[in-house]
């Protein structure tokens, strides 16, 4: 196996583990979301803003093995 | 025909011996528009004002409301206000920059390592790393001078110096460990989301050229995906920048009862 294989395959394998618990954590953001608006329908506005803000927060973790990536790629 | 993905912002002319980027000159750009915005709304204000001002005085109203909700300080949101609209409208308009026409594509060729790239003449501010490195340490510095302000220099100091006990000295050791990796994740986390739109962008336009030819419409969800992901991150940047505020700011005789910042813990 020559280095720009050995990149390639960790390029893939940095963004495919590191979107695992990002994914999970968003599945678990959405679904606490939902049942709590469908709880409580007053409070949608509260919840959503602080779901999108949660969802950011999560995003930059899988964000940020998306830019280890980039960078074991492009670099 | 390859993208060409640069991490880093490319030179594109000289003034003296300072070499400047696309990305600072983009920058130089939008900070011209947002004073010419500005001048404009400045001499033009009216105690009975159009859309544009009463818009504007709107989100002005909702966010010194917010800030303050979550800073408890009346005197450290009125200081800390105009920093936060301007790094806000900043942050804005950089990450939006980068979706017009133009950007990234609009350059000159130039060999690099036996083959010709392009170098584009614009790029988005805030898809380079140098500048958002700049706002956050410029955001986190700013946060510890009003700490030191508001908080009273023992009170702040203390909190990172403490030889009361081993246990303190370990908070306090992880606290000051905390200011830094605030500085980091702030960085990254606007850096990579713009970062990667353009690329998801530049990735989908050559899907499109080279897979279906004549369909031109497929990179449109993203745009307004980043337009929403823009928005957002301006939006998380100018609030995580209230929270840190909010926790500097908070003395240790009034720590009990000032309000907000304690359920915001989740920060970093």
């Amino acid at each position: 196996m020559n280095p720009e294989t050995l990149k390639l395959i960790a390029m893939g394998a940095t963004i495919a583990v590191g979107a695992i618990a990002p994914g999970i954590a968003m599945g678990m953001i959405g679904s606490k979301s939902v049942e709590a608006i469908g709880r409580n329908p007053e409070t949608e506005n509260a919840v959503r803003t602080a779901m999108v803000l949660g969802l950011a927060f999560v995003e930059s973790l899988a964000i940020f093995s998306l830019v280890v990536a980039l960078i074991i790629r492009f670099v | 025909m390859t993208p060409n993905i640069s991490l880093a912002a490319e030179v594109v002319f000289h003034i003296g011996p300072f070499a400047i980027t696309n990305s600072i000159f983009t920058a130089w750009l939008v900070s011209l528009g947002l004073l010419l915005f500005g001048a404009f709304i400045r001499f033009n204000l009216k105690k009975m004002g159009g859309k544009l001002q009463t818009g504007l005085e709107l989100i002005y109203d909702w966010l010194i409301e917010t800030a303050n909700g979550i800073i408890g300080n009346r005197a450290a949101t009125a200081e800390v206000l105009p920093y936060l609209l301007t790094i806000f409208l900043f942050i804005l308009f950089s990450n939006w920059s980068g979706l017009l026409p133009g950007f990234n594509s609009v350059g000159f060729h130039e060999m690099k390592e036996g083959h010709e790239i392009l170098v584009p003449l614009l790029r988005a501010p805030t898809s380079d790393l140098n500048m958002v490195a700049v706002l956050a340490l410029f955001s986190m510095g700013y946060v510890q001078y009003l700490g030191f302000k508001y908080a009273g220099f023992k009170g702040y100091a203390g909190r990172f110096v403490n030889i009361s006990n081993p246990i303190g000295f370990f908070v306090g050791v992880l606290e000051l460990l905390g200011e830094f990796t605030r500085i980091i994740s702030f960085t990254f986390r606007l850096f990579g989301n713009v970062f990667a739109g353009e690329v998801l962008i530049m990735v989908m336009f050559y899907l499109t050229m080279t897979l279906l030819p004549y369909i031109a419409i497929i990179p449109l969800p993203f745009f307004l995906l980043e337009m929403f992901v823009g928005l957002i991150q301006a939006f998380i940047f100018t609030f995580l920048t209230i929270i840190f505020v909010s926790l500097a700011v908070i003395s240790h005789d009034t720590e009990g009862h000032a309000h907000g910042g304690e359920e915001l813990h989740l920060t970093t």
